[in-house]
């Protein structure tokens, strides 16, 4: 049962075979979703938004809240039992509405979320802040949050050109953005764009999942 | 600055550009790893170098929500800490807590997270590394140099255990060198016996081992798991520290130089502030912080290998279901290696205090103040002529079974959960060292020989450390003078409230030996605090047989004659489980055509074979990897097209019985009966735990219901599927637990498929208006096409536990326990120890808790033994075969709300 596994937070590309791979652009200091092509399957069965906040301390299979958007607009905002609003709640966005919010993420970089650069960034400013103190003779300054929660963001689209000059099209490919720690780490590095775009995409979807109109379907 | 100190700093921020590592990787102490160093030890708020006490002060943000409630809880945690006491067992589960079922305990997740703000960290991976699933639960480490994590579990499959094989991955977990055993601790903690370093493991050993649950089990400590283990569950009770905790805490204490009896060492005391934010640890509420749970601590360099947690603070979410523990938790008495039989987990506690100082005069005054229902009786006549020195050593084994009534008897206030049923059994071990010393001038009270003015002092110092099978010793020392007054005060606080009165005798003979009976002679003023839906009815037995010897000649006869010798029975009424409420069949619209009923039938017939072949399928899948003729998950490719395959079927064999005219669903809708008129719903209603929320989709036609035929079965399948196969040991196919475990899993699945298709049988003949029953049914009228299929069911029901008992029951091919049929029917066992364990098959610890429909039992139950894992299985299958079973026949029963 050897196993390899690569950190998971580098960005997920699954492409359909018939496609060739080609990677997305990633940096990070750009957002590539203005004036981008998206094209998400309109399917009722197929998930294009799937958000979850999977939680650092809970064990188990069901290990946080999930938000999942289908191509037609359905929207089931799933709760594990052991929270208060344990259940599943749907609500619809208007066609014109998924859009928008498919060209919000992009616009925040979610669908060209480039893990190792942004990791590469936010040491950058950790060093940048420690040679600051061993400069002025100050004590370097730690600070971890543990147990704090991942957030994965996927986004499934039949078709994504991103707004960058030169990019790609790109066929039938689920991107997924992950980062452990997200809220922490955007008051630790503020200087870091990428991890402000991606908690700025996940509040917009909190602030959907939180959306008045669900109602309890199970 | 000084030169050493700028080079050590120089090296740090040297880690931090030259390692690929992420900012902030915890370990067994936060801030270790590649950025900080991996050798790091983090040290509690307010450590500087220099030996003696660290005082960490823990507070409750007071504009916080739930202040008030976590408040017991955090002195709780703060207790706990403090005693560094290690336990084993440490998780309770289900009806053996006081949490309910999706409950999450606070006190349990703050005691994890105040750790953090002590500055320990995980001793697995957790969620930082990204990694997903059960990978998470592998041993501390860096991804090394090749920046990926390397994961095998070897040879005994077991994820954070000694033979994990770990490539480049850099050990971050110390380890107790002369045994790599996380669940015990040495009697010295530092570097001379812990290491981090995997060149000093014990021979044979891989990787070090990690105080995850499974691994426990695997080491023969079943249901431990250390605080510190990253992941919490619900319903679950983990208040108590485990070795692998509190060796890690005293690493950090052996100080800088990781050498323990030198100046720098330094003991930790945690006290709890209030609410303030005036403290070292903060804890609150506030969900624009947190998902969850987390501690974010700061943290400065002491040196280049030592870190200092500066502040913290703790964070939680609002938005779970928590449960807030208002118990006193006990002091845990500091063994190590003490082990504890969880028979009692009504998250009761008692903490006896009995006033040090006695008097002892003539008479004695026993004056309980807890006891609901009985009351303490001292009836002493002594007789001193003398002075006496009597020394005493009493042992009291005191046994309660309380009954806990909320609002009667119990005295003070009794704490705990409203809806929980438990029967504990509390034991309880004091040690009590009483010194009585009496003047010789003692005046007795009733005896006409005594020595008027005597005086006697008695101290007892009763420990009680109240575990789930918790024993009280008491050794009283007495020294009496022939005129001894005693005054006994203690002050018990037990949960769930048992009642406690003691019967002391205390008979101190004119010869020097004098022999008492009671040790528990202290007059104890119990505290009990109850939530308001609880019964108190506290029975204890106490029963002490004390040694005394007194130098004196006295007429002394001390008899002191509490109220019985008290046991107290404690029932607890369990919070049941929240039930959801059925809905009533589905208004069928009248049928419309001729050929509704001809539908109804076929479509059922057509569900049975589908979902029949899809168990089939799933399973030979599931049995080829288990067997290894086949890897990697299931269904695997040839099993999925089998079941497309299946599902085509499906839907044209609905569609030619259902289809109307052109034996097409939708079209030409002539002689096309609606699916309302068959009685489905407008949306099929999905199954219990599925993952795929694409089964709740409109149903329009009879396509749609072959659609959620499929989707819902499938997701039954899967879910029976899943709790067979998933968690399984990897055995060689030649070995008898390899055997064993394809057994459980095909019996069970032999059996759906007869449970369905006898119950399709069942409802076909009431379909065609032979009978009216609900199908199975034993009761009903013998001979009946319902009471037939329950027989054939418990038939095949009593083949499939002999199958796997025969299987996995050992030499004697029989299982040792009794198993409990579905219909209650038990099914006595063979006796022995020879069954295979939950544990060597691959058995969850828990079974899936669904809800067998209508208002069934849960299945969640601890799986313990052989006999759990056949019930278990029985339960899920049970749960599966009804709900796909009531899906297909709208049109007799409404769609089970347990399934949904």
């Amino acid at each position: 049962m050897a196993a390899t596994v690569v950190r998971a937070m580098t960005t997920m590309l699954v492409l359909a075979t018939s496609v060739a791979a080609a990677p997305l652009a990633g940096d990070v200091a750009t957002l590539p979703g203005r004036g981008a092509i998206i094209e998400p399957a309109r399917r009722s069965d197929v998930a294009v938004i799937v958000y979850r906040e999977v939680l650092g301390e809970i064990g188990g299979a069901d290990r946080g809240p999930t938000l999942t958007i289908f191509g037609d607009g359905r929207m089931v905002a799933h709760y594990p039992r052991y929270m208060k609003r344990a259940g599943d709640y749907e609500l619809r966005l208007a066609p014109s509405e998924l859009d928008a919010l498919l060209r919000s993420l992009a616009a925040k970089g979610v669908l060209d979320f480039d893990a190792t650069a942004t990791r590469a960034a936010t040491r950058a400013s950790m060093m940048a802040a420690r040679q600051r103190a061993l400069a002025t003779n100050t004590p370097i300054q730690l600070f971890e949050a543990v147990d704090a929660s991942t957030t994965v963001i996927e986004v499934a689209v039949e078709r994504y050109v991103a707004a960058t000059p030169g990019a790609r099209e790109v066929r039938n490919a689920t991107t997924r953005a992950a980062w452990t720690g997200l809220r922490a780490d955007v008051d630790q590095h503020p200087d870091v764009p990428a991890l402000r775009d991606l908690a700025a995409a996940e509040q917009e979807l909190r602030a959907l999942r939180e959306r008045a109109g669900f109602t309890r379907v199970r | 600055m000084p030169t050493a100190r700028r080079r050590w700093i120089a090296a740090v921020i040297a880690l931090v550009v030259t390692t690929a590592a992420r900012p902030a990787g915890a370990g067994s102490f936060i801030f270790a790893g590649e950025g900080n160093g991996v050798n790091v030890v983090a040290h509690p708020s307010g450590y500087n170098g220099s030996g003696g006490t660290v005082n960490v002060t823990v507070c409750v943000d007071p504009t916080s929500p739930n202040a008030a409630a976590m408040e017991q809880s955090v002195r709780n945690v703060v207790t706990t800490w403090n005693a560094l006491a290690a336990k084993s067992p440490n998780l309770l589960f289900g009806g053996s807590n006081n949490i309910g079922a999706s409950q999450i305990d606070f006190e349990s997740t703050a005691l994890h997270e105040v750790g953090h703000c002590l500055g320990l960290g995980h001793p697995n991976l957790s969620s930082e590394s990204l990694l997903t699933g059960n990978d998470q639960n592998y041993t501390k480490s860096t991804d090394g140099a090749d920046n990926a994590y390397n994961v095998d579990d070897g040879a005994d499959n077991v994820i954070g255990s000694s033979d994990d094989v770990r490539g480049d991955d850099v050990n971050l977990h110390w380890f107790r060198k002369a045994t790599d055993d996380p669940f015990t601790i040495a009697s010295v903690v530092d570097a001379s016996t812990y290491s981090r370093d995997v060149a000093t493991l014990p021979g044979g050993h891989a990787f070090p081992t990690n105080a995850d649950r499974t691994v426990a089990a695997l080491l023969g400590y079943p249901n431990t798991e250390a605080v510190m283990q990253q992941g919490a569950y619900y319903d679950e009770d983990q208040r108590s520290l485990t070795a692998d905790d509190v060796a890690t805490l005293k690493l950090g204490m052996s100080g800088l130089d990781l050498t323990a009896g030198t100046a720098d060492d330094y003991s930790v005391t945690l006290s709890y502030a209030g609410l303030t934010t005036s403290c070292n640890v903060i804890l609150d509420f506030d969900d624009t912080l947190t998902g969850f749970a987390q501690c974010n601590a700061n943290g400065s360099f002491l040196n280049a290998n030592h870190i200092v947690v500066t502040g913290a603070h703790l964070y939680f979410n609002n938005g779970y279901d928590w449960f807030f523990n208002s118990v006193v938790a006990p002091s845990p008495t500091p063994t190590p290696s003490r082990t504890a039989t969880p028979t009692f987990t009504a998250a009761s506690t008692a903490t006896i205090t009995p006033t040090p100082t006695r008097t002892v005069t003539p008479t004695i005054t026993a004056t309980p103040t807890r006891t609901p229902t009985p009351t303490l009786t001292a009836t002493p006549t002594r007789t001193a002529t003398s002075t006496a020195t009597r020394t005493a050593t009493p042992t009291a084994t005191r046994t309660a079974t309380p009954t806990v009534t909320p609002t009667s008897t119990a005295t003070p206030t009794v704490s705990a959960t409203a809806t929980r049923t438990a029967t504990p059994t509390v034991t309880a071990t004091s040690t009590a060292t009483s010194t009585r010393t009496a003047t010789p001038t003692a005046t007795v009270t009733p005896s006409p020989t005594a020595t008027p003015t005597a005086t006697a002092t008695v101290t007892a110092t009763p420990t009680q450390t109240p575990s789930p099978t918790p024993t009280v010793t008491a050794s009283p020392t007495e020294t009496p003078s022939p005129t001894p007054t005693v005054t006994a005060s203690p002050t018990e606080t037990p949960s769930p409230t048992p009642t406690v009165t003691p019967t002391a005798t205390e008979t101190p003979s004119p010869t020097p030996t004098l022999s008492a009976t009671p040790t528990v002679t202290a007059t104890p003023t119990a505290t009990t605090t109850a939530t308001p839906t609880e019964t108190a009815t506290p029975t204890a037995t106490t029963t002490a047989t004390p040694t005394e010897t007194a130098s004196a000649t006295p007429t002394t006869t001390t008899t002191a004659t509490p109220t019985p010798p008290a046991s107290a029975t404690a029932t607890e009424t369990p919070t049941p489980r929240a039930t959801c409420t059925q809905e009533p069949p589905p208004p069928a619209d009248a049928p419309i055509t001729a050929g509704a009923a001809k539908c109804k039938r076929g479509l059922a017939k057509a569900a049975s074979k589908f979902l029949a072949l899809e168990t089939k399928v799933v399973d030979k899948c599931a049995q080829a990897v288990v067997k290894q003729s086949a890897i990697g998950s299931c269904p695997n490719a040839a099993a999925s097209a089998k079941i497309a395959a299946a599902s085509g079927k499906l839907a044209q064999g609905i569609a030619k019985v259902c289809g109307g005219a052109d034996k097409q669903c939708g079209g030409d809708l002539t002689d096309e009966e609606p699916p309302a008129g068959l009685g489905w719903p407008p949306v099929c209603p999905g199954f219990a735990g599925a993952a795929d929320p694409a089964c709740a989709t409109p149903i329009v036609d009879c396509t749609d219901i072959a659609a959620c035929i499929a989707c819902v079965g499938g997701a039954a399948v899967e879910q029976a599927r899943a709790l067979a196969y998933d968690t399984l040991t990897a055995s060689d196919p030649s070995q008898a637990v390899n055997k064993c475990q394809r057994a459980i899993g095909a019996a069970t699945a032999r059996f759906a498929i007869a449970k369905e298709q006898r119950t399709r049988q069942c409802w076909d003949a009431r379909a065609a208006g032979k009978h009216t029953d609900t199908c199975p049914n034993g009761a009903a009228t013998i001979g009946s096409p319902a009471q037939k299929a329950a027989a054939k069911i418990a038939k095949v029901g009593t083949k499939r536990i002999a199958t796997i008992c025969k299987a996995c029951g050992g030499a004697d091919r029989t299982c040792d326990d009794t198993v409990t049929r579905f219909d209650d029917t038990p099914l006595v066992g063979g006796g022995g120890s020879d069954d295979f364990t939950p544990a060597a098959i691959g058995f969850p610890e828990i079974c899936p808790d669904v809800q067998v429909p209508n208002a069934g039992p849960f299945c969640g139950q601890p799986i313990v033994t052989l006999a759990d894992v056949i019930e278990c299985t029985a339960c899920i299958a049970e749960h599966e075969v009804t709900c796909v079973d009531r899906l297909r026949v709208p049109q007799f029963s409404a769609y089970p709300c347990e399934c949904r």
